[in-house]
């Protein structure tokens, strides 16, 4: 009888540790992580010129940041500066360039914040209007 | 295919570095037999993370010295391993409880690795301490970053575990979070004497998992440091004794709380008045706690100002208290903390569970409500000082509770669950 108890005291130990890592996505985390490498899942985390734009923040900082560190500002819902994944602490910060992510220029005031502070800069790069990577006019 | 070997390995690696030192001396030092197997996993963790925050105000990269610990500590565990097989032949329960803490460990390491994204502070605060210690910057160099001022601790961590890892990913930094947090659930249920233990404990686990909070968020650290004092405070009530080396590894927990975010200050002095209110002990040993933490306290402001040239808080401490000024003024922010407060509490369970079982417990012993102990007291404080972050605030309301309050609760729910234990067990003794 005290054997029998155990066995289903077992059965329902391991059923319920069975729902908790299923609803912790353990299989799907697993079959992911197998599917995407590590380069795919972190496009598709900060996507190329969406969310924090990783990607785009990339292409730039591998072209024009060899000497410095180069600021961004992120119009969309994103902590403002995405820096911090490129950050090296041995460059200063260039204060005549700045990536510019996100940008909706039929947002009214997005046109307007661009216009007041970016003026004075020239693009040197642009994906699609949205990501620019713009430089101080001389 | 090699990501998924490396996260296996770090499960391993993790786990036998803290079983350093306390597993290994056990046998001889008797003031260590009453914990159990998981409060030795978090003295361990204390332990470890003092030398640790010792060593980062001089070296940025001690990941060579983690390394040397861990094999350090799989030498001890080849050589004792003999002693630890008698163990389990003695007792199932530890294995099998370790057991599920290294599948729940799992489970979380893979959530970490399959969805890394950095969330807003992780990238707006952290993530840039994290890349200057992880590139070999010290204090220093944090005054050319954003809100200098933070406490390095929790990143000083996180860039060296990073740099321990073999693939060179950033979100391996990032597991010691979910490993600590569950370490001090288990430590702090392991007591429950029912036969629905693994249940409870996994269930526990469960509620308070957060997967937002582990991006890159400190608050799982501080919940580890809250949790294992709530342990602390349960040891002490039980066993009397205990006070001499209860004042040591308190002391010690206050300490890292202080360097691990800002409030941690606030939930240190806290604690310590729940110490000084609800446990009757000699003037002497008020009086070191009071002082060391005082002490603790001065180190800190020092410390920053020396090294970071900025120690203070990112808001000032006294303000014009606007919302207390005008009577409206403070009945609607009372009402919006106070409705985003009951959210809160109920997207997150474990604390209104706690609360029941507080007062089914106290009904069943026929105690009175009004008495007052360690577990209410911290109760109490902890939501005076919500509302008191709140109405001190000079950002809106409404940008700053929905964010802010889910974490506050998150941070502070481990304590609760001290009052599991003497609720499940008061079942099982009348069941017997």
């Amino acid at each position: 009888m005290k054997k029998k108890k155990d066995i289903n005291l077992l059965i329902i130990n391991i059923l319920v540790l069975i729902i908790i890592v299923y609803s912790l996505n353990l299989p799907l985390n697993v079959y992911n992580i197998l599917l995407h490498n590590y380069q795919e899942r972190l496009s598709s985390i900060y996507g190329f010129c969406e969310k924090e734009s990783y990607g785009f923040m990339k292409k730039i900082n591998e072209k024009y940041g060899t000497k410095y560190n180069i600021e961004s500002f992120n119009f969309d819902n994103y902590p403002s500066s995405s820096s911090a994944f490129f950050y090296k602490i041995d460059r200063t910060f260039n204060k005549n360039q700045i990536i510019i992510l996100n940008y909706n220029s039929l947002n009214l005031n997005q046109k307007q914040y661009f216009e007041k502070n970016f003026i004075n800069y020239k693009i040197l790069e642009n994906y699609k209007n949205k990501c620019l990577f713009l430089e101080k006019k001389k | 295919m090699k990501e998924i070997f490396f996260i296996f390995y770090q499960v391993f690696f993790t786990f036998i570095l803290f079983l350093f030192p306390f597993h290994f001396i056990k046998e001889k030092f008797s003031f260590l037999k009453i914990y159990n197997f998981f409060d030795l996993i978090c003295l361990n963790i204390i332990i470890q993370f003092t030398l640790y925050l010792i060593l980062s105000f001089f070296i940025p990269n001690i990941s060579f010295l983690i390394n040397l610990i861990g094999i350090l500590s799989l030498i001890l565990l080849s050589v004792n391993f003999s002693k630890i097989k008698l163990m389990i032949k003695n007792n199932h329960l530890p294995l099998w409880l370790i057991i599920v803490f290294l599948i729940l460990v799992l489970c979380n390491f893979f959530y970490i690795a399959s969805y890394f994204r950095l969330q807003w502070d992780g990238v707006a605060h952290w993530f840039w301490k994290v890349q200057s210690f992880y590139q070999g910057g010290n204090l220093n160099n944090f005054q050319n970053l954003p809100y200098p001022f933070y406490p390095h601790l929790g990143t000083f961590l996180w860039a060296n575990f990073w740099n321990l890892s073999i693939v060179d990913y950033e979100y391996f930094g990032r597991f010691y979070y979910s490993y600590i947090y569950l370490a001090s659930i288990f430590s702090i249920l392991y007591p429950i004497k029912s036969k629905y233990l693994i249940i409870i404990i996994s269930v526990a686990s469960y509620l308070i998992f957060d997967g937002f909070l582990l991006g890159g968020y400190q608050e799982f650290l501080i919940f580890f440091f809250i949790t294992f004092s709530a342990r602390l405070f349960y040891l002490l009530k039980c066993h009397n004794l205990f006070i001499n080396n209860f004042l040591i590894f308190f002391l010690l927990t206050l300490n890292l709380l202080i360097w691990t975010k800002q409030e941690g200050i606030f939930y240190a002095f806290i604690l310590s008045l729940v110490y000084f209110i609800c446990f009757k002990t000699k003037l002497i040993k008020n009086f070191i706690l009071l002082f060391s933490l005082l002490l603790f306290a001065f180190l800190y402001f020092y410390l920053n100002t020396f090294f970071k040239n900025s120690g203070f808080f990112h808001e000032p401490i006294t303000n014009h208290f606007e919302k207390l000024r005008d009577f409206n003024s403070f009945l609607d922010s009372f009402i919006y903390i106070s409705f985003h407060l009951i959210k809160a509490l109920i997207s997150r369970p474990i604390i209104i569970l706690s609360f029941l079982f507080y007062y089914f417990l106290k009904n069943l012993k026929k105690e009175s409500y009004f008495k007052l102990d360690f577990y209410i007291l911290f109760f109490i404080l902890n939501f005076l000082i919500i509302y008191a972050i709140f109405f001190h605030t000079r950002y809106e309301l409404t940008s700053m509770v929905p964010q802010v309050l889910g974490r506050l609760l998150l941070q502070t729910s481990g304590f609760y669950l001290v009052i599991f234990v003497p609720f499940f067990n008061y079942f099982q003794k009348n069941e017997k």
